[in-house]
């Protein structure tokens, strides 16, 4: 020990001891240090009706973790990063009986929690929005930080982002149905992708043999949002370039659309393209201003709530003859919203429920508070199957999103259970997480043996936990706190968006939009070679460090254990650290630090979540 | 048939992913197969006869035209109508076919080249749009389709090639969805950029890659030991591609230098010219799909001005592209696609923009399989219904696949319990458009 510099040889003891300790203490008794009694029976439930379900299945659980793995696994699940090795010697140097509740605890207060939410729901909400999220996500992960930092419930996230209105230049939950301005099928499928945890968009296009829902369903569920419109622009309310969501009655709109077309101008415009508009607007003949008067006025008395416009519509003859008559450009906007009105007209929720219109609150906002009604057990279920596939590998219903049609379920029960849990404690986000990562099925390993068949079944049922790769935050925090444990937040910020640009640019695009997770391709593989992250970092360049690497008077494991603390969160094994140490060259010796970090970088073990 | 279902002859390649899915859900590779069978019958016949004489893969080269063009002031002129616009037409030898004036050396070349008129889709959005052109579906968040030089990078690509199957030219990469990342396309930023992270800031020599190569290897070895072979497989694999490509005289191909001044000159000094330059490049060296981003068609505001811009670019890019392919005897067998995500309103706005118009658009096609000089459907006088011979999307990408050889009604288990066809079963081949 004496050769280690300081803040190694801390590391070093907390190892020798983690090692002792791992061995004679496995995994945590769920009772350890119980925040509350609630938590606790839930845990004991959980543990419970999963053991039975081994039992009943002829399965036998995986061993369990270590401790410095179980803390790899926690921290990047929970704060979406592999702990370094100084965090990795605290939590050992902690008792042994209540450090992992502990952990738990001081995991979920921590902002970074709130900073990984953040990251699972802007993927979740508008990952679907494809190249057009980039703009927004600048706008919605922020705010869902900040409000996941404040500690808001599931009800109350759904209905902000749900109802969002409203317009501002800063980041808000209304970048969410922005996002989907031009497509409000899409964000009905999104939303009830995310909040309800139904996959309702297949019957867009036909009722199909494999779903449950018809396609009447669809578009009367997408009848919540049609009198949403999104404007990003120059908006007059707030003296520049900024987001905005309002709700108004299609009749309306188009009556606003067709002023702006009169106008010549449009806040739906970019401020530069606007710029560089010039020439004459096309000029109109008299007959076609008459035509587009009418319409305009036919619209302004519906707006009242008469709707004269739709006895009008009515009459075949009389509209055929008016949109004969209109210009080309009012021709269109009025067969969109023909098409609009005749599809999504009329809402009514996927219950079947038919939906009343109340004065002062708009269709979104009803739908919102339908979603988080106490008698809709979409909504919790949803919501606890998610926090358990995102700890567990796999939800109780699979897919995640298909509560309705996923035929892969187990343990409806503890569903049951977990959902109910989640509703009598107002939809604590943070609920659930607590309660998941105390039961025993998260703290065990990998399964072992080669039969891939009975591997899948063990983890199916909770006996045995799947590896899964980095999402690309984990990746990029991971790599930047190791090249970087003293720099500056926000310049970390910026870096780690710079990473995260440069990942999707690598692995863009999802096999499955459940799993966020990278899987290696060559310009990953690239990346990890060649770029910045193989770098070794400044704690293990310096002279001490490698002095110690090649001092032979301790052992291969205690020489190269900080370096593997440093990049698998875990200690070598003894054959593994003479394998290694054989290999390094004691006449070059920086060059031989450099290989090793860079092997340890480049091995499947760094990128994977244990 | 039964016996060579496609579905059972690659459940191997299957990413692992999908394949832990079907584990997990117990579904074997079999029963996939077996479901749909009849309902694509009719395609996969077809497609069979196709597949019986295939000699060498094809290649696909796809220009995008990222917003949207404007169908009247490019492919589908109505010069002298309420909705012609200022631009005149080319005729050509072919009836009723015309080309706008700022496509001069297309319309030269039109005895090489075909053309819908009439393709049509209710997608009128940006993002829905570019997928359904790009996967052939109707985009549904809870199935990850694959951008289509996925499909042909899956289907046609070496995976013994140096260099990747899937090359995209700038833009946002599409995904290859439940492909697996593995084809996805591999971006490069603009045309004549070097691969990013091809060579480390300060590059090794060959006996210290080995070593670290080595190094890791110990490290992957253990961990396959301790169960993880299958994560430790992909690592490897793709560690063993990446060196490849590092090291492959082949990824000179990104570099544009080697090419004369004159031939780069003619393909034009804008981003579709250099990238196609480089496309034609990449196939030679064994790429089997290249996309090219071309942006700047969403005309809203002064349509007129930008699409004569556009136009100037993707004129001497395209025209350069087919002489080039056919002098070295490429043409034949690689298919070269021009398309956006929608066509432009007919009518002209107030601001002199075209806006979104998904109800009659075109798309143009030349190369391998396609016969030459064919003009498939046609649009009224005003340019704003189509008068015959619609074409759907799903109809479009029946024909692409077709026309590459590739068996669109391959099965691949997309979502836990949703089989997908590589092509929408719904679309038809268009026939006319085969030599």
């Amino acid at each position: 020990m004496r050769a280690w510099p300081s803040r190694l040889s801390a590391l070093a003891a907390a190892v020798s001891l983690a090692l002792t300790v791992a061995t004679a203490s496995p995994s945590l008794a769920p009772d350890a240090a119980p925040p509350s009694t609630a938590v606790d029976a839930l845990v004991t439930r959980f543990d419970a009706m999963v053991a039975a379900a081994w039992e009943e299945q002829g399965l036998v659980a995986a061993t369990p973790l270590d401790d410095s793995t179980w803390l790899r696994r926690l921290s990047l699940d929970l704060r979406g990063c592999a702990p370094t090795p100084a965090e990795i010697a605290r939590f050992l140097a902690r008792p042994a009986a209540t450090r992992r509740a502990e952990e738990i605890e001081a995991q979920l207060t921590d902002p970074r929690f709130a900073d990984e939410l953040s990251f699972q729901w802007n993927e979740l909400l508008v990952g679907e929005a494809g190249k057009d999220a980039e703009k927004t996500t600048r706008w919605l992960r922020p705010w869902l930080a900040e409000r996941f930092r404040e500690g808001i419930t599931f009800p109350q996230l759904t209905t902000e982002l749900i109802a969002a209105s409203g317009a501002a230049r800063t980041p808000g939950a209304f970048a969410f149905p922005i996002s989907f301005r031009d497509s409000i099928e899409t964000l009905a499928g999104v939303s009830a992708r995310a909040f309800l945890g139904l996959q309702i968009q297949c019957a867009q296009c036909h009722d199909h043999p494999y779903d449950h829902w018809t396609r009447e369903q669809f578009n009367r569920f997408v009848g919540f949002f049609v009198e949403m419109r999104g404007d990003h622009g120059l908006l007059s309310e707030i003296g520049g370039p900024g987001f905005r969501v309002i709700d108004r009655s299609p009749e309306w709109d188009l009556a606003d659309r067709l002023r702006e077309l009169e106008a010549g101008a449009s806040s739906m415009d970019k401020p530069s393209m606007r710029a560089g508009a010039e020439g004459p607007a096309q000029r109109r003949t008299p007959a076609e201003l008459a035509a587009v008067a009418q319409l305009r006025a036919l619209l302004r008395e519906s707006v009242g709530g008469e709707r004269p416009i739709l006895a009008f519509l009515a009459d075949g003859e009389a509209l055929e003859s008016l949109r004969g008559r209109l210009p080309g450009d009012a021709r269109d906007l009025l067969d969109r919203y023909l098409e609009r009105r005749e599809k999504f007209g009329v809402a009514a929720h996927l219950d079947d429920a038919p939906y009343e219109a109340q004065r002062g609150q708009s269709r979104r906002a009803a739908l919102a508070e339908w979603i988080i009604a106490p008698g809709n057990r979409w909504f919790t279920l949803a919501q606890s199957n998610r926090i358990v596939s995102l700890l567990l590998g796999h939800g109780l219903v699979d897919p995640v999103d298909d509560l309705a049609d996923g035929s892969d379920r187990i343990l409806p029960e503890l569903h049951a259970a977990l959902a109910a849990a989640l509703a009598e404690q107002g939809g604590d986000v943070r609920l659930l997480y607590r309660v998941v990562a105390r039961t025993r099925a998260y703290a065990l390993g990998a399964a072992s043996g080669a039969d891939s068949e009975a591997r899948a079944r063990s983890e199916r049922w909770f006996a045995a936990h799947p590896r899964r790769s980095f999402t690309p935050e984990q990746l990029a925090n991971t790599v930047l706190r190791l090249g970087n444990a003293d720099i500056a937040a926000e310049h970390l910020d910026e870096q780690r968006a710079q990473l995260l640009r440069e990942l999707e640019r690598c692995s863009p695009g999802r096999a499955d939009a459940n799993d966020r997770t990278l899987e290696v391709n060559i310009p990953l593989a690239l990346l990890l070679r060649n770029g910045d992250a193989a770098v070794i970092p400044a704690a293990l360049r310096d002279d001490a460090s490698l002095h110690a690497l090649f001092d032979a008077r301790h052992s291969e494991v205690e020489r190269i254990t900080p370096w593997f603390l440093a990049t698998l969160s875990r200690p070598p094994q003894p054959e593994e650290a003479r394998a290694l140490v054989a290999a390094l060259d004691a006449a070059h010796p920086r060059a031989s630090a450099d290989d090793l970090y860079w092997a340890l970088v480049n091995s499947a073990e760094f990128h994977t979540n244990p | 048939m039964s016996s060579s279902l496609p579905s059972a002859r690659w459940t191997g390649q299957l990413t692992r992913r999908a394949l832990l899915a079907q584990l997990a859900g117990g579904i074997g590779a079999a029963s996939i197969g077996s479901g749909l069978l009849g309902l694509l019958q009719r395609h996969a016949c077809a497609q069979e006869a196709a597949l019986g004489d295939a000699p060498t893969p094809r290649r696909l080269i796809l220009i995008w035209l990222e917003g949207g063009p404007s169908q009247l002031d490019t492919f589908d002129p109505k010069p002298g109508t309420v909705n012609g616009g200022p631009f005149r037409a080319l005729p050509t030898d072919r009836a009723g076919w015309s080309f706008s004036e700022h496509l001069p050396q297309l319309r030269e070349r039109a005895d090489r080249l075909a053309v819908i008129r009439s393709l049509h889709s209710k997608e009128g959005s940006h993002a829905r749009a570019r997928l359904l052109l790009h996967t052939g579906y109707t985009p549904n968040p809870s199935v990850a389709f694959p951008t289509f030089g996925s499909v042909v990078s899956h289907e046609l690509g070496d995976p013994a090639a140096e260099l990747p199957s899937f090359v995209q030219i700038n833009g946002a990469p599409g995904s290859a969805g439940y492909l697996g990342v593995a084809h996805a396309p591999f971006l490069v930023a603009r045309p004549g950029s070097p691969v990013a992270n091809l060579a480390a800031a300060r590059p090794l020599d060959a006996i210290r890659t080995d070593r670290r190569d080595s190094l890791r290897e110990l490290l992957d070895a253990d961990y396959a030991r301790r169960g993880a072979e299958v994560e430790v497989n992909s690592n490897r694999e793709q560690q063993r591609r990446a060196r490849r490509l590092m090291e492959s005289v082949r990824s000179r191909a990104f570099n544009l230098d080697a090419e004369p001044d004159r031939l780069r000159e003619a393909y034009g000094p804008s981003t579709v010219g250099q990238g196609a330059l480089l496309a034609r490049r990449l196939l030679e060296e064994g790429v089997s799909a290249v996309e090219i981003h071309f942006d700047g068609w969403d005309t809203h505001i002064d349509n007129f001005p930008k699409t004569e811009a556009l136009c100037r670019e993707l004129d001497p890019a395209l025209s350069t592209l087919l002489d080039d392919l056919e002098q070295r005897g490429l043409l034949s067998e690689t298919l070269v696609v021009c398309m956006g995500e929608f066509g432009r309103t007919p009518a002209i706005s107030a601001r002199r923009g075209r806006d979104h118009w998904p109800h009659n658009y075109c798309a143009l096609l030349a190369g391998a399989g396609v016969k030459a000089g064919t003009v498939v459907g046609s649009t009224d006088d005003r340019g704003e219904s189509i008068v015959a011979r619609p074409v759907t999307v799903p109809d479009l990408f029946a024909t692409l696949a077709h026309l590459l050889r590739i068996d669109g009604t391959k099965r691949f288990q997309a979502t836990s319990r949703r089989p997908a066809t590589l092509v929408d079963p719904e679309g038809a081949i268009v026939r006319e458009l085969l030599a």
